[in-house]
């Protein structure tokens, strides 16, 4: 579907050369940063899937069964797994909750289904943005276009005056 | 004759200018990071919804988690809620305020660059 350059809610064909350059670069700034957080956000949806891969592993295991225990990024100690059925699960703002299993994969699904919302919106949001950038390039285009036709009509006038006189 | 307008006053209103320009900035930014804490609690207020009477829920004070009350703790989510929105309400209305300020600063920076024109 075509768009009228106006749609954008600022008459574009209003503006100077300069004003068009200047909001097509606004414009690519944001949809730059609209994509680096679509792009943190893809990253979240893994690591909550990710997360569940790991819970899911774990409830698999006995309890009793040896484990490494991290200390440090490089230091383990030998110990036993104590219980597989409850994790201490962090939602937010310092508070932490005891949930089974099945809980914590529920809790895990609950986020990764709101952050799959949001990813559909800013989806949204950067094709609108992407369309705007397009829009505000034809008229730049179109202005650019008649500006040279005209100068050359000048142009061509001054040399008939000239050859007139 | 009233006194022709320095560089030196213009330069130090359109520094003015500038200034509430900042501080508008900054509010935006404090408004920002109040919304955000609003969201992050509003988000465990909804998980807190999901769990039983008996669940078992923990605040990390310092180093060490601390068993709660559930019902303590949505009350408190609650109460802080509210607060920060209260933030956002004075955080408005500063930046309504500034935003006044800066047009007024405006039409006098304007002003005074048209006075050294008209002589």
């Amino acid at each position: 579907t075509a768009m009228a350059p106006e749609e954008k809610g600022i008459n574009l064909a209003a503006l100077s050369l300069e004003q068009l350059s200047q909001l097509k670069q606004a414009l690519e700034g944001e949809v730059e940063a609209l994509t680096s957080s679509y792009i943190q956000l893809r990253n979240v949806m893994n690591r909550f899937s990710n997360s569940a891969e790991t819970v899911k592993r774990f409830s698999a295991q006995e309890a009793g069964a040896e484990m490494l225990v991290p200390l440090t990024n490089s230091l383990y100690v030998p110990g036993t797994i104590d219980n597989t059925d409850t994790l201490l699960v962090d939602v937010g703002t310092g508070y932490f909750i005891d949930k089974s299993t099945d809980q914590t994969l529920e809790f895990l699904q609950r986020k990764s289904d709101t952050v799959k919302a949001q990813l559909v919106e800013m989806e949204k949001a950067m094709n609108a943005k992407r369309q705007n950038v397009e829009q505000v390039v034809m008229v730049l285009q179109q202005k650019v276009q008649s500006m040279r036709a005209s100068q050359a009509a000048e142009r061509a006038t001054e040399a008939g005056a000239t050859a007139e006189a | 004759a009233p006194p022709v307008p320095t560089m030196a006053e213009a330069e130090a209103e359109i520094n003015v200018y500038r200034q509430i320009q900042k501080q508008i900035t900054q509010a935006n930014e404090r408004r920002t990071q109040a919304l955000t804490q609003v969201g992050e609690n509003d988000m465990v207020v909804k998980e807190l919804e999901y769990l039983e009477e008996d669940a078992k829920v923990y605040k990390l004070i310092g180093p060490v988690l601390v068993q709660q009350d559930l019902v303590e703790v949505k009350a408190n989510v609650s109460k802080r809620i509210e607060f920060i929105k209260g933030d956002v309400g004075r955080i408005d209305k500063q930046i309504k305020d500034l935003e006044r300020k800066l047009e007024e600063q405006r039409a006098k920076v304007a002003k005074l660059q048209q006075g050294p024109a008209e002589t």
